[in-house]
């Protein structure tokens, strides 16, 4: 039987410091350790079914990742919990949940994130059509919406410069 | 000195990774300890591969009362902001800077990290040479490289000769009780089998670690999260290697050979995989091969760990092997090709080296490979031999056709000249022409259907001179360094121009040195050394060689 568990996460310094695939190798890595049912590819170098949203930029803090992983067979919850012990500073389960065999999977359901600004800007520029700018209470926020099955990194198409951002939600299609 | 941002300024840098600790068992911070920081004169990737430099971190956080911390050779990138915000380097896992600690422990295991080391302590703002120094922290060193500590000396306050398994714990406990004497301390730590103390000792033993099979092993290091192409357990199954090559001094530095029994192997890897979640073991050793019982080993790691999908790998092998049913076992495996290090395949030059594997052996190992389901084959190769010819370097350029002819497989091939090194029957032999060894490696290259990789004239040149350096060196380190040198051993950063112009500030000249022959009648630089393997046999060996 196999089943289809979906991790919602959340990174903050130092685990900012490393790149997506690195991310991905940690939680490999603690699945491993936290003794899951995980299920493999065949052939000769089986590998770990799983699935990621967009990779998030260096640096950059998220409140909202997720990944897909498939398993062999549902687990216990002392089992499932066990992964938050097995991760790196930084990198913490928000929620575990199943998802059904023929539900599409997180890639195609991301539409596209909101980002709240960090930092001074020093410049401001009218910024690409992929992204709008909000303001409320003196913060900034930055919406980048999907286009063409890509998501564009913030700094790149925001218009502000100086500045850094901090993922603050996933937005899902529908 | 301010403490920087750091979540705001280490994403600025290259793989920021490197910097930022924290890691899956990153080394614990325990207050009201001696401050230990492990030193690895490389980059973060090399360092936190390496087996020597974690069994060093396992011992030291073991010991009662001591805490260890973790620093590595600062990217380009990085070591031009510290210089620029006279900033001094600091350790991963408090930041605390480097002259902050008690100790700093260097774990020097290549030749070409040298000018990198004393970068290191530029950049921590302690004084290269010893006798500059005062109020520092104590600087150790340990690893390989010491089996001539020559050169080295001038900048260390204490050496750790050999394996430090059975040595520092014993210089730890010392340190506690005369931490506010360092002279006394020294002068007893000189005392400790296994110690060399620059100055004060004359001559000191290499240490071997007796109780290799019980031993303690990290099982769970802290774990590189960067790089992940180094994300693997190592398991080291043996030690030493019952051969006797005459070029090779990691069999006689690690002699006696010894081995661990497959039930503390498996007890060690079930560990391993547990607190690692890494999905591949690599049996690390000289010559795995030669473990009395690979095979039940090799069954039992495969029967045990593939339902986790983990499986374990091993580079390379012996030829003879093929014949025992290893080979099938590592076809299970089938990660990337095969590895056979014929040396030379020229009857005369095996005689010289003392390594007998016939050519007629690797030829039906290649056979037998190619039909298990192989389709590569990496062949070493060594230049610059005693005694060699033009026919000995077209005998391997036939050899490599013929193994390709009568196996199907796809060859390559490294050529790599002859490093004369320390405590080893070459130690007395002058190095070939670079030149001509360039000549013949491109010769080679040119003429065999193989890829054959090059090597780096100028970097061959530095090795071999810095491996049989003796004390006079330290001032060519000091001035190499002065004018920029640094990572070596990466060939993007490797500069030869800047290693002649130090000749040159030392009044001398890299052929001076290079092409330096020692009277076996002479004491050698690193005679005061004492090996388990004696001066008697090198030298026996020495003379069949020259015989051949
Ligand atoms: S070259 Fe290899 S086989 Fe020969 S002595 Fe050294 S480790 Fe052993």
């Amino acid at each position: 039987m196999t089943l289809r568990v979906r991790i919602k996460y959340s990174k903050r310094y130092p685990a900012t410091l490393i790149g997506h695939l690195d991310t991905m190798g940690v939680f490999q890595r603690g699945m491993r350790m936290a003794g899951w049912p995980l299920e493999f590819t065949r052939g000769f170098n089986p590998r770990i079914k799983l699935s990621s949203g967009p990779p998030l930029s260096l640096g950059v803090s998220s409140n909202a990742e997720y990944l897909d992983v498939a398993l062999r067979r549902r687990m216990s919850a002392y089992r499932s919990g066990l992964l938050k012990e097995k991760l790196i500073e930084g990198l913490e389960v928000v929620d575990i949940s199943e998802i059904e065999k023929d539900d599409p999977g997180i890639n195609t359901i991301i539409s596209g994130f909101d980002y709240q600004v960090i930092g001074e800007v020093l410049e401001k520029n009218p910024p690409f059509s992929k992204c709008s700018l909000r303001e409320k209470d003196g913060e900034i926020f930055v919406r980048v919406m999907k286009v063409d099955g890509n998501i564009a990194n913030p700094s790149k198409v925001s218009g502000l410069k100086g500045c850094s951002y901090k993922k603050i939600k996933t937005l899902f299609v529908d | 000195m301010k403490t920087p941002d750091w979540e705001k300024i280490l994403p600025k840098f290259q793989l920021p990774g490197r910097y930022s600790g924290g890691e899956y068992s990153a080394y614990p911070n325990r207050e009201n300890t001696i401050k230990f920081l492990l030193a690895f004169p490389d980059d973060y990737s090399i360092g936190m591969s390496s087996l020597g430099f974690h069994t060093v971190g396992n011992i030291v956080n073991l010991q009662p009362g001591f805490s260890c911390e973790r620093v590595f050779a600062p990217a380009i990138d990085m070591e031009e902001w510290l210089r620029k915000e006279n900033y001094p380097l600091f350790s991963l896992e408090s930041k605390r800077p480097a002259g902050s600690f008690d100790i700093i422990g260097f774990s020097m295991q290549y030749e070409l990290s040298f000018t990198n080391f004393i970068n290191m302590l530029e950049l921590s703002k302690i004084e290269p040479r010893r006798e500059d120094r005062q109020d520092c922290p104590l600087i150790m060193g340990g690893g390989p490289s010491f089996a001539n500590p020559a050169a080295l000396s001038a900048f260390f306050d204490i050496i750790i000769l050999g394996e430090a398994e059975p040595v520092l714990p014993e210089v730890l406990s010392l340190y506690q009780k005369e931490k506010n004497d360092r002279n006394s301390f020294l002068l007893n730590a000189a005392a400790i089998e296994g110690v060399f103390v620059p100055g004060i000792s004359k001559t000191a033993r290499y240490a071997i670690f007796k109780e290799f099979d019980n031993t303690y092993f990290p099982v769970s290091p802290p774990q590189a999260l960067t790089e992940s192409a180094h994300a693997r357990i190592n398991l080291e199954i043996n030690r030493g290697c019952r051969n006797r090559c005459r070029f090779c001094q990691a069999s006689v530095i690690y002699s006696p050979y010894r081995e661990k029994t497959v039930e503390k192997l498996m007890e060690v890897a079930s560990a391993s995989v547990a607190s690692t979640g890494y999905d591949e073991i690599s049996l690390t050793s000289l010559s795995g091969t030669d473990h009395t019982e690979i095979i039940r080993l090799l069954d039992e790691l495969h029967y045990s760990f593939r339902s986790l999908g983990v499986s374990a790998v091993m580079s390379s092998m012996r030829p003879s092997h093929f014949a025992s049913g290893l080979a099938a076992r590592m076809a299970r495996m089938r990660k990337g090709g095969i590895t056979l290090a014929p040396e030379t395949p020229s009857k005369k030059l095996q005689k010289v080296i003392g390594k007998n594997i016939s050519s007629e052996e690797i030829i039906s190992a290649a056979v037998e490979a190619a039909r298990l389901g192989w389709k590569r084959i990496k062949l070493y190769f060594m230049i610059g031999l005693p005694g060699e010819d033009a026919e000995d370097i077209e005998s391997i350029i036939s050899f490599i056709s013929l193994v390709k002819k009568s196996s199907g497989l796809t060859v390559s091939a490294s050529i790599s000249p002859l490093v004369p090194q320390p405590h080893t029957p070459f130690q007395w032999v002058s190095a070939q022409d670079p030149d001509q060894l360039l000549q013949k490696a491109e010769y080679i290259r040119k003429k065999a259907p193989a890829k054959v990789s090059r090597f780096n004239k100028g970097q061959h040149i530095i090795v071999s001179i810095l491996s049989r350096a003796d004390a006079s060196l330290s001032e060519l380190l000091l001035a190499a360094r002065k004018r920029g040198a640094r990572f070596d051993q990466w060939s993007e950063h490797f500069n030869f121009e800047i290693w002649e112009e130090a000749f040159r500030d030392i009044g001398s000249s890299w052929e001076e040195y290079y092409f330096r022959e020692y009277k076996t009648s002479e004491v050698l630089p690193w005679d005061n050394v004492v090996l388990e393997v004696g001066r008697e046999s090198l030298l026996k060996a020495y003379q069949k060689a020259m015989e051949a």
